[in-house]
């Protein structure tokens, strides 16, 4: 045969040895697969890089065969994996290769469906609306909201900066912003770590290490609990740490402030707290104490539902732990951002440990430092503009305000004021408040973009969606990260790209910037940009790439006197800042009980509302990965939980079906009947109700929470106070 | 017929069948090769977002009569095989009878595709949907809807998306198992195929080795240069996702009525081929036996 066809041919061109070859034969299938069988074991790449099914980034070793990912393993050298991944981290690589994954740049149709465009249509057309909104309405009326990663952290930030505007939110309004701000309030710092290990006493406050947190945690629990720590939990759901646990406390949800203003009560009035520390590093303690004496355990019990007693002997046994007793920090948990008290449970927790004089000592609360990227090169990386003011900070005062609250986007939306918003690695929409207030507000404005690699909830109320490649197809900036030994981490990319016309995201900021006129403040790679910021810390780019992780500076030094950040540079009682802060509509000063929003009346079959995590999940972003949900289908964990006791009251047996509604929801999923749950509550997993056809594993599957949930912020601060909604439920007959 | 005697017969079958196997299916004129071969060129065109020049092409009268002609001329071997021409062969061998021989009746003039489709597949079409190539416009939409991954309505052609991503016990991670997986086997395989025949992708858009348009391509070619039994073992081995994919056209794009036709056209084509690259060709038409 000539070689003509082999030439003439539009889709493949072979060599001159081509026909030779073919009739030479072919290695079938089976013979490669037994060949490469043969090879099994050898041949592997490895790539120390990090995991991203959830926030922690645990360090992982990605061992490459052929190209294709063929095992994890964590990284021993990561603080959070210490050589151990969890199943999402093993279970959501497959990311990679999915068919959810998005693999071209994408446009709205009028219909709602959407088209395929490429990058350069893509960029001209958002970078004309994006000055066309700075001409009308100025930066303010552009956002950016994301659930941070390294290069999120840098890279949104920057790209929103350039374009004059200063609002970039996180998705912590829905996950720990309450918590941070009222820590910021007392202590000055964002958050703590309790020293488990060491501690002979810790109380967890909704907050459940065996539900799926780090794979180290869950090591030093363990360890600690065999070496004799106690170990009590606060939740109104006995949660999957109960095994390390000796007393659980099943405390009517929304009541945490109560119980620990109790404890406080307890430990001034019987003198058990730390009378030096107290003296020599707090201010407001008279006041406070004064306050305190109203909270008595008889007081909390009508609300918390545990006996007062309970309450004495738990404050008592703190007090007699001192400083290796502790509060362990928390992070969604109880008082992360759920109810209309959550600020005061979390500055509430930090004045307990005060009391107990635990700061840096041993066992207690650590105040540990993050290393962080020096000055760089101005004329290489220049400095953004500084915006106004972030929208949402007047309105919320009291919130940490680097991440900022992302329901504000939803509000000034709604008002008319935001124009354009930017989403990149979060689904906003589905989780972090009311999906319907999303949905309304976003379809009043002009401009809508999305970038991620799957289709999520958010991306459809997008008018472009934007592919970035997967998470093991890519570097990203360095992730420094404190503790007892600061350290930093890093991405680095094990897989090669699998859709061509996929991107990272550095390049997409980049690009994009350039079609919005600011493409002059990122003329560096990722590359570049990481190996500046290692250097500036002293740490070499290549040894960060050999080894995954590198330790930074010195180890932690217990009883140093924390750096207290708060205006009086002393753990404040009464807080400064709020007092100096006007027009405040909920806190003050004082810590003092505030009531939940809302509560449930028994007699007309109310229930709170109340939603947790499961270890295999990270948010709804897991739900799109078969084997985790083949998990969820085999132990049907989609079912919400209900009290044994009011199950029978309501004819609901396990297994049954029941209608869980309220005014702005109504579903249908399987109850999990139980003696392991307050009676006023209902538990469901906030992982699912997935309502993405695109997404086809999570489509459909349990109810979705965030659905039940009014549209609300938490007063002064601008969390989402997501467990202030009642329900009611029936069985659904058959 | 006796145990011995079928042993024998099989025994004898299978040597027929090796002497085949070796023979090229380049034995048939290389007028039909080419036409197969083209054939496949122009399916190709439909799972790809379209270029003007070569959807130009394609879209000249004489191109779409061939196109067409010799998908018809193709099926028209199918035909013989669904009368039970096959089998006919089969049985003739399989109880030492010689071979007679017989001769294909030639479908008459005015079996439409539309009229085959309707019959086969019960796909209803109007009969001049394919009597001209569709727009290059409406074309284009359809790619940019439906050739792109991660929607609902997606229907990128791609082989390990329907096959299991590795049987290599080796591959520890919880989805090794799984079907419905890009750069499964499939593509690693087809990527070593591509590195052992030393060709190399040229389309605009980089495809994926085990992308139903590099397959088609390399069945192209080994039509052209391999011998049948590759092209047998080749179709067995990256094709046969073939009618899974189409199964699952009408439920995910029901109104996309010509795509879902050429679909398949295109997958009546390939067991045609499947099954002349066992028999060889001349036993197809039937002309070595006369
Ligand atoms: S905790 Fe699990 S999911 Fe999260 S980063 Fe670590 S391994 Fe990955």
């Amino acid at each position: 045969m000539n070689k003509q066809i082999v030439s003439r041919r539009t889709f493949l061109t072979g060599s001159a040895a081509t026909a030779a070859l073919m009739a030479s034969g072919m290695v079938t299938l089976s013979s490669w697969l037994s060949s490469s069988a043969h090879a099994e074991g050898t041949g592997y790449e490895t790539v120390a890089t990090t995991c991203n099914a959830c926030t922690n980034k645990c360090g992982v070793i990605a061992y490459v065969k052929d190209g294709r990912l063929w095992k994890l393993k964590g990284n021993e050298a990561h603080p959070y994996s210490k050589g151990t991944l969890c199943a999402r981290g093993h279970g959501y690589s497959q990311i990679a290769y999915s068919a959810d994954r998005l693999t071209e740049p994408l446009k709205r149709n009028e219909d709602g469906s959407y088209s395929a465009i490429s990058w350069e249509e893509a960029y001209r057309e958002i970078g004309e609306k994006v000055k066309a909104i700075l001409a009308k309405d100025g930066p303010e009326a552009l956002a950016i909201v994301e659930d941070p990663r390294p290069n999120g952290k840098y890279y949104s930030k920057r790209f929103i900066n350039a374009l004059g505007s200063s609002n970039y939110y996180t998705h912590n309004a829905t996950c720990n912003l309450s918590l941070s701000s009222g820590y910021q309030m007392t202590f000055g710092s964002a958050n703590f770590s309790a020293d488990i290990a060491s501690s002979k006493l810790v109380v967890f406050i909704g907050r459940s290490y065996g539900d799926g947190l780090r794979p180290s945690s869950v090591a030093t629990l363990a360890k600690a609990v065999k070496n004799g720590t106690k170990v009590v939990l606060v939740d109104p759901r006995l949660n999957n740490s109960g095994v390390f646990a000796s007393q659980w406390l099943p405390i009517n949800p929304g009541t945490d402030l109560a119980l620990l203003l109790a404890i406080a009560h307890v430990l001034v009035a019987e003198e058990l707290y730390d009378k030096d520390f107290v003296a020599k590093q707090t201010t407001g303690f008279d006041e406070w104490a004064a306050e305190l004496t109203k909270y008595t355990p008889e007081w909390a019990e009508t609300l918390t539902g545990i006996s007062a007693e309970t309450i004495t002997n738990l404050a008592k046994e703190l007090g007699a732990a001192g400083s290796k007793g502790v509060i362990e920090q928390g992070w969604r948990g109880a008082f992360g951002c759920q109810y209309r008290n959550s600020f005061n449970a979390a500055r509430a927790v930090a004045a307990v440990n005060a009391l107990l004089g635990n700061w840096n000592k041993k066992g207690g609360a650590l105040i540990t430092s993050t290393p962080k990227a020096e000055a760089l090169d101005e004329e290489k990386f220049p400095a953004v503009p500084k915006g106004p003011q972030k929208l949402g900070i007047a309105e919320y005062p009291l919130q940490n305000q680097d991440n900022g609250t992302n329901l504000i986007v939803v509000k000034k939306a709604d008002e008319g004021t935001l124009k354009g918003v930017f989403f990149y690695n979060s689904n906003a929409a589905k989780a972090y408040a009311n999906p319907q207030a999303w949905q309304d507000a976003l379809a009043k404005m002009d401009l809508k973009v999305c970038i991620d690699v799957q289709m999520s909830e958010t991306a459809h109320l997008c008018d472009y969606v934007l592919p970035e490649c997967s998470y093991l197809e890519r570097e990203e900036v360095p992730d420094f990260l404190g503790g007892k030994q600061g350290c930093v981490a890093g991405r680095f990319q094990a897989l090669e790209k699998i859709h061509p016309e996929t991107k990272t995201s550095d390049a997409i900021y980049a690009e994009l910037a350039e079609a919005c006129g600011v493409g002059a403040y990122f003329k560096f790679s990722c590359e570049e940009l990481s190996r500046a910021q290692l250097k500036s810390v002293g740490v070499s780019y290549d040894e960060l790439k050999e080894k995954g992780v590198v330790d930074i500076g010195e180890p932690f030094a217990y009883d140093k006197v924390p750096k207290w950040k708060t205006p009086s540079e002393k753990f404040e009682f009464v807080s400064q800042k709020i007092a100096e802060t006007k027009g405040l509509k909920l806190y003050e000063p004082l810590i003092k009980w505030v009531e939940p929003k809302v509560s449930p009346d028994p007699g007309k079959g109310e229930f709170r509302l109340i939603g947790g995590k499961q270890s295999i999940h990270s948010h709804t972003m897991t739900t799109s990965v078969e084997a985790l949900m083949s998990i969820t289908r085999e132990y049907a964990l989609e079912r919400a939980w209900i009290n044994a006791g009011k199950a029978a009251e309501l004819g609901i047996e396990d297994g049954d079906e029941i209608e869980v509604s309220n005014e702005l929801f109504t579903g249908i999923v399987r109850a999990h009947v139980t003696e392991r749950l307050n009676p006023t509550a209902i538990w469901i997993p906030t992982h699912y109700g997935g309502s993405s056809p695109e997404l086809t594993q999570g489509f459909g599957v349990g109810i979705p929470h965030m659905e039940y949930v009014p549209f609300d912020i938490e007063p002064d601060v601008g969390s989402a106070m997501t467990h202030e909604a009642l329900v009611t439920v029936r069985k659904v007959s058959s | 017929m006796d145990t011995e005697q079928i042993a024998e017969a099989e025994s004898r079958i299978a040597s027929v069948m090796e002497s085949r196997m070796e023979s090229r299916i380049a034995s048939e004129t290389e007028s039909r090769i080419e036409e197969i071969d083209e054939m496949l060129s122009c399916f190709s065109l439909f799972y790809l977002r379209p270029q003007p020049e070569s959807w130009k092409r394609l879209e000249q009268h004489n191109t779409w009569q061939r196109f067409i002609g010799s998908i018809q001329r193709t099926l028209e071997r199918r035909e013989a095989f669904e009368r039970g021409v096959f089998e006919q062969f089969l049985i003739r061998r399989l109880s030492g009878h010689q071979s007679g021989g017989w001769s294909l009746r030639q479908l008459p003039a005015e079996t439409s595709l539309s009229l085959w489709l309707r019959k086969t597949a019960g796909f209803s079409l109007e009969v001049d949907e394919l009597l001209r190539a569709p727009r290059f416009e409406t074309q284009l939409d359809f790619a940019r809807r439906h050739l792109v991954g991660g929607l609902p309505v997606s229907v990128l052609p791609i082989e390990s998306l329907h096959s299991r991503w590795t049987r290599q016990e080796s591959a520890s991670l919880p989805f090794a198992r799984q079907s419905g997986l890009y750069n499964g086997d499939a593509a690693a395989h087809m990527a070593s195929l591509l590195r052992q025949f030393e060709l190399t992708v040229t389309t605009d858009a980089s495809l994926p080795p085990d992308h139903l348009v590099v397959e088609l391509n390399v069945l192209g070619l080994l039509i052209c240069y391999g011998s049948v039994a590759d092209v047998h073992q080749f179709i067995d081995d990256h094709l046969s996702w073939l009618p899974d994919y189409l199964d699952a056209l009408p439920g995910k794009i029901p109104s996309a009525r010509v795509f879902i036709a050429i679909t398949i056209l295109l997958n009546a084509c390939l067991e045609t081929l499947y099954w002349e690259s066992l028999t060889g060709p001349e036993e197809m038409c039937g002309t070595s036996q006369n």
